[in-house]
């Protein structure tokens, strides 16, 4: 008989009871976390857009969803979102305001015919989140084309001409003798994640462990490090180039936090230390977005010590486990992704009506994780289905639950929820372990370290700023007025404070309007200088490459999204009919807004913004450039110095007029310096008879009307405030609400004509809410265009669940 | 290539999933094993069989406590009432035979009350009549008993072994030990007290989603969810409306009668011959009470003597105090109101509800055919004013727990589920 011996694993159960434990009280942590989560609640925008390219003359249409972070639900924090557009050299081109209204904002933004082709980044946000990190902002990459047969070549990303390999251990670290799980990201050159495959090794060259990436160049290994020995990485990418790179070196002491995410019912946890024989205590803390989850004491015995939390007592979300010492030391972190599949269910559907093959009816259902009807508010893009466009940005679901919380662009963030493999589990937690990103540093909140408040949270539009004597010293009690140009008359009145701050809170206003802002000191005597508060947009500064970077420009597929069009800058001709819009010519358009009472651009001699260039002072740069009008320097000493007054030479002695925005300046005033030369937008001179007899006897020394700029055009620099200040008072834009005009749907008849044959949006709708059945339904018509199509229904539950489906028919 | 993590996970403090067992020797009156014997935990999927020694052996074991049965054909099944907090080392159970003059009585009695005459309400008492129950069969009929007791209306079933139900909408074979079944015609009141052990039909992977989307439809209305959402705390969330439901004196109607006893009082003495009828006093009110009010007067008096008055929506704290780590309990004076507003009744609760029953009692309005669905609505009553116990679960001990409405209904072994049943 063989003698078989057989070894038994005995587990040994470390269940420590608190009852015979030091336990530690971890009161400091979870009252700094509520300071931060109730004086800091943190908001998230995500936008679904009817489509992520568009042609110079396009409208992008989206509907925004404002939700507080912890609950996903509808946000009351902010009534005003801002849209910046953001141009291939990374510039912000324009900021937008949109409304707010509880939690959701929908609108458009109109593509200027101008536009230059290339690489575009909509960014989307609101004046709170501005306190905090700019990477937590919407963004997704917009593609515009130029189908024009003098297009310029768009400009080209610059690759990235190195590969990159970069190490995350877990926890934090590598330490001496302690197992640990290292996850890996490797950047191609193209700036996007790519598959490699290599060993790790160490300095003597011998094998520790073989890598090979999962997804998107993440990958994971495990290995025991030793603190004498250098690890380098070996890898091998597709085009076959291979790179070596060092794995951060190994501490001496420390704990390792290992979590197990790959079980279905419960997240495993386990510390390990190396220094300390013995029992000793470490705290485990567990937050998602704020919210405290659990606290929980670990005894370490023999330098270990594990945890099995059900996942049903955690929410869906990033949660952030971070492991402290006696003295409330954070030793180590992780992020791990729960998924309780808790999110709504949807069912879309699609259906011909009728024996017409052009008109199909979209039937909606949302229901709850226990199959309730879920009622809720959802958005709708219908858009012709083009492969190779097909990386849009992330969903709803991806993003509030995923990218919203962590750095970097994440490619292809929709691959992690497609299915429930334990491969794309994995590949999440890669993706924790490479890409986490905290909403706050524990060592900051527990030391007093709060994020400082710039930033109101904006519940209406509002004007401020300072009023100051030409010394610079703040005038308090001084009166202040603000009076619109132009349509709506609105005068307000109010007080500057001691430090000469004042404040108006705006009604409602759409679009770009003129205000003079008028201040008059509590002596009525003396000159007070105004200074608008500027709110410019942060600068955008781009995480590496967007995931559309580089994929190939599609212009072979215009002609199938836009239909004919008329090689005109990409317009399209029908859709210029549908909209009934004339084609206007750049300075058409610059000469739009004028006062000019004999109508934009009936002038002796016209100069817009573009005859302008670089432009600071008005005085200088005219000099010279109007026919038959001559500058003389005056002496003033209200400005310290001498004024150029503009004298026609048919004026017979007399001052010409000058209009700025419609108002009358005081004739011989220095009222060339009133304006900042960028801010013009043209410049009209009338001199000759007819010109000139519409301004009356003001007038009869000619006239030079100035106008300055509006929104929706594409200037250079678009801060919607000037700075500079003016004596007494300040011309100031102010930039409103976008308006919107609804997405064009045609109806039956319409779409029978043909009339929809243009444009890669079929349908979109913004605002579609599901019934007490959890049911909704619209009907939309293709019109001429028999191709597939592709469904996108987003949109947020009344209890803060996520419902998002796309269908490709 | 994939490195999983592999660590021991032990299982400890407040994150506890209880990784405990249950071991002992089942044997007859006389100490004999009795191999093949069925140990189970009740409304669970946890169940073994004895060996060829007797001893059987269970994991799995819930927090809290649970009841745990012990059934052999020939036998008269044992339970015994446990906490997980507190589990001894051993547990044996002792059977005893089905004592064989009780049985020739219940024969005798079967010879009448019959399957074929009981059958339909027994199963519809037992079963229900949710959409589920169609699913439902049970495959030993002939195991059930009935006796019939025409003085009080009562049918009561006894079963010799466990009555075995297939219930292919939901996907489970459910092995139910019958303690006690007492149905009352007249009132239409059920009591019964069962131990059902779980097993989960196998079937292909469209079957297995089917079943699982039933269950997900059986858990959303389930009196089990009420209860694990009333220990979580969590009702507003979950969808109930949960309110007391107080009985009122009409003071209004007393205020009314009063003004007309005051006038009565005062022409009594003119009346003295004609003893005031009501006819009488409503001549002389007539008279005395201007029109507007006496239209006013008259539908007051029309009206019931007591009104029902709800309350504010409760909190779960209102109602339920923690007893220990992984018990509450329930309490509240008169009666308690549940509706779940995540959805509508199911359609065959609400021709229950019209065609039988009438329309629900509270608004005391006659039945409309067009009358909309309404929220499920339970009202709950503690019968002897005693607390009841529920856990984490979802499992209450609701002997003194009486159930009106909805639940009443629905909570039939068509739409059971295992208390380890998650969604």
């Amino acid at each position: 008989m063989l003698n078989l011996k057989i070894r038994v694993l005995v587990p040994v159960v470390l269940c420590i009871f608190s009852a015979f434990t030091l336990t530690i009280d971890p009161s400091p942590i979870t009252s700094a976390l509520s300071h931060f989560s109730s004086d800091y609640p943190q908001e998230k925008v995500h936008l679904q857009l009817d489509k992520n390219y568009a042609l110079p003359g396009d409208t992008m249409y989206f509907k925004a969803y404002v939700v507080n972070a912890e609950k996903n639900q509808p946000s009351g924090i902010s009534n005003i979102l801002y849209v910046d557009i953001i141009n291939s050299r990374n510039e912000i081109d324009r900021t937008l305001r949109y409304k707010i209204e509880d939690g959701f904002a929908q609108g458009m933004v109109d593509m200027p015919d101008t536009l230059v082709a290339g690489r575009y980044t909509l960014r989307a946000y609101t004046n709170w989140m501005k306190n905090f990190s700019a990477n937590l902002f919407f963004k997704t990459e917009l593609r515009v084309d130029d189908v024009s047969p003098n297009a310029k070549t768009p400009p080209q990303p610059v690759p990235n001409p190195k590969h990159d390999l970069r190490f995350f251990p877990e926890g934090g670290n590598l330490t001496d003798k302690l197992n640990t799980t290292v996850a890996f990201k490797a950047v191609g050159s193209d700036g996007r994640g790519e598959e490699v495959s290599g060993t790790i090794t160490d300095e003597t060259g011998v094998v520790v462990a073989p890598i090979k990436s999962l997804f998107a160049g993440m990958g994971r290994f495990q290995f025991n490090p030793v603190m004498a020995h250098q690890y380098v990485a070996s890898v091998k990418y597709k085009d076959g180039s291979t790179q070596k790179a060092a794995l951060p070196r190994v501490q001496p002491a420390g704990y390792a936090l290992a979590v197990n995410n790959l079980e279905k019912d419960y997240i495993g946890i386990k510390v390990t230390q190396n220094a300390v024989a013995g029992a000793s205590n470490i705290v485990l803390v567990a937050q998602c977005n704020g919210k405290l989850l659990q606290t929980a004491d670990i005894t370490l015995l023999d330098n270990q010590g594990t945890l099995a939390i059900p996942r049903k007592k955690l929410p869906t979300g990033i949660i952030q486990f971070t492991i402290f010492d006696s003295a409330l030391k954070p030793l180590a972190e992780r992020l791990v992704f729960n998924d309780r599949h808790d999110q709504l269910k949807m069912n879309v559907t699609v259906a011909q009506v009728g024996s017409d093959a052009t008109w199909h009816k979209v039937t909606i259902s949302a229901m709850d994780n226990l199959l309730n009807p879920a009622m809720a508010n959802f958005s709708i893009s219908i858009t012709k289905k083009v492969d190779g466009l097909d990386t849009g940005p992330p969903s709803i679901l991806a993003d509030l639950l995923l990218t919203s919380d962590l750095r970097g662009t994440i490619e292809d963030a929709d691959h992690y929820f497609a299915d429930q493999l334990p491969q794309t589990i994995e590949a999440l937690d890669n993706l924790m372990l490479t890409q986490g990103w905290r909403r706050f540093v524990w060592a900051d909140i527990l030391s007093g370290n709060y994020p400082i408040l710039t930033y109101a949270a904006e519940n209406n539009l509002t004007l401020s700023g300072t009023v100051t004597t030409p010394g610079d010293k703040p005038v308090a009690g001084a009166k202040i007025s603000l009076l619109s140009k132009g349509g709506a008359a609105l005068h307000l009145d109010t007080v500057a404070n001691a430090s000469g701050r004042f404040n108006f809170n705006l009604p409602t206003i759409f679009e770009t309007q003129q205000f003079a802002v008028v201040a008059t000191a509590p002596s009525g005597k003396g000159d007070l200088k105004v200074m608008i508060d500027r709110n410019p947009p942060p600068a955008y500064i781009p995480e590496g490459l967007l995931y559309t970077a580089l994929l190939p420009m599609w212009k072979p597929t215009v002609k199938d999204l836009y239909g004919p069009y008329t090689g005109i800058k990409g317009r399209l001709l029908s859709e210029v009919k549908i909209k009934g819009q004339k084609i206007q010519t750049a300075r058409q358009k610059a000469l739009a807004p004028s006062s000019n009472y004999n109508g934009a651009g009936f002038a002796d001699q016209v100069l817009t913004y573009k005859d302008l260039p670089n432009c600071r002072d008005l005085e200088q740069c005219l000099q010279g450039r109007l026919t038959g009008v001559y500058l003389k320097p005056v002496f003033d000493p209200s400005v310290g110095g001498y004024k150029m007054v503009p004298f026609s030479g048919m004026g017979m002695g007399k001052p010409m007029l000058v209009v700025i925005d419609g108002i009358e300046q005081e004739l011989g005033s220095a009222a060339l310096r009133k304006v900042p030369g960028t801010d013009v937008q043209s410049v009209e001179v009338l001199r000759t008879g007819a010109n000139v007899t519409s301004y009356g006897m003001r007038g009869s020394g000619g006239v030079i009307v100035i106008t300055t700029k509006h929104g929706g055009i594409d200037y250079e620099n678009l801060n919607d405030l000037p700075a500079q200040p003016t004596k007494g008072g300040v011309f100031t834009r102010y930039n409103g609400y976008q308006l919107s005009r609804e997405f064009y749907a045609p109806t039956f008849a319409q779409a029978k004509q043909n009339v929809l044959t243009a444009g890669p949006t079929l349908f979109w709708k913004p605002v579609l809410k599901t019934d007490e059945e959890g049911k909704a339904s619209l009907e939309f018509f293709t019109g001429g265009y028999t191709g597939k199509f592709t469904i996108i229904v987003e949109g947020l539950g009344d209890d803060g669940k996520i419902g998002y489906k796309r269908i490709d028919q | 290539m994939r490195t999983v993590i592999a660590f021991m996970l032990v299982f400890c403090m407040q994150f506890a999933m209880a990784q405990q067992h249950l071991t002992g020797t089942v044997t007859d009156e006389r100490g004999e094993p009795l191999p093949g014997a069925s140990v189970f935990i009740a409304n669970t999927q946890t169940g073994t069989a004895t060996n060829s020694q007797g001893v059987y052996t269970l994991t799995a074991i819930p927090v809290g406590e649970f009841k745990l049965v012990v059934t052999f054909i020939g036998f008269d099944p044992q339970v015994k009432t446990l906490n997980s907090a507190a589990l001894p080392a051993e547990l044996n159970f002792k059977l005893q035979p089905i004592h064989q003059e009780l049985d020739a009585v219940t024969i005798t009695a079967k010879n009448k009350n019959t399957w074929a005459k009981w059958g339909e309400t027994f199963t519809r008492e037992f079963i229900g009549r949710s959409a589920f129950a169609a699913g439902c069969s049970i495959a030993n009929p002939n195991l059930i008993s009935f006796t019939y007791n025409d003085d009080a209306k009562t049918l009561g079933a006894t079963a010799s072994a466990p009555i075995i139900i297939n219930n292919e909408a939901l996907g489970y074979v459910i092995n139910v030990t019958l303690v006690d079944f007492k149905l009352n015609i007249n009132t239409n009141e059920v009591d019964y007290l069962v131990y059902p052990l779980f097993k989960e039909l196998t079937g292909g992977p469209n079957q297995q989603a089917e079943w699982e989307q039933n269950r997900l439809k059986a858990y959303s209305l389930s009196f089990m969810r009420f209860n694990r959402s009333l220990y979580a705390g969590k009702l507003k969330e979950d969808g109930y409306e949960v309110r007391l439901l107080k009985a009122k004196p009409n003071t209004e109607k007393q205020r009314v009668q009063d003004i007309y006893q005051k006038k009565y009082a005062f022409y009594t003495d003119s009346l003295k011959d004609n003893p005031a009828t009501l006819k009488q006093l409503n001549k002389v009110a007539e008279k005395d009470f201007i029109k507007d009010s006496l239209k006013y007067y008259k539908k007051v008096l029309a009206q019931a003597n007591k009104t029902y008055e709800l309350g504010e929506p409760l909190k779960a704290d209102n109602i339920i105090k923690r007893k220990d780590g992984a018990t509450s309990l329930l309490h509240f004076d008169g009666e308690l109101q549940a509706i779940y507003k995540k959805i509508k009744e199911p359609d065959e609760y609400y021709k229950y509800r019209y065609e039988i029953i009438g329309p629900s009692d509270i608004n005391g309005s006659a039945p409309v055919q067009q009358q909309p669905k309404e929220y499920p609505l339970t009202q709950l009553t503690l019968e002897k004013g005693i607390p009841v116990e529920i856990n984490e679960s979802g499992y209450i001990k609701n002997v003194d727990l009486y159930i009106h409405g909805f639940w009443g209904w629905w909570e039939k072994l068509a739409t059971k589920l295992p208390y380890d049943y998650q969604p």
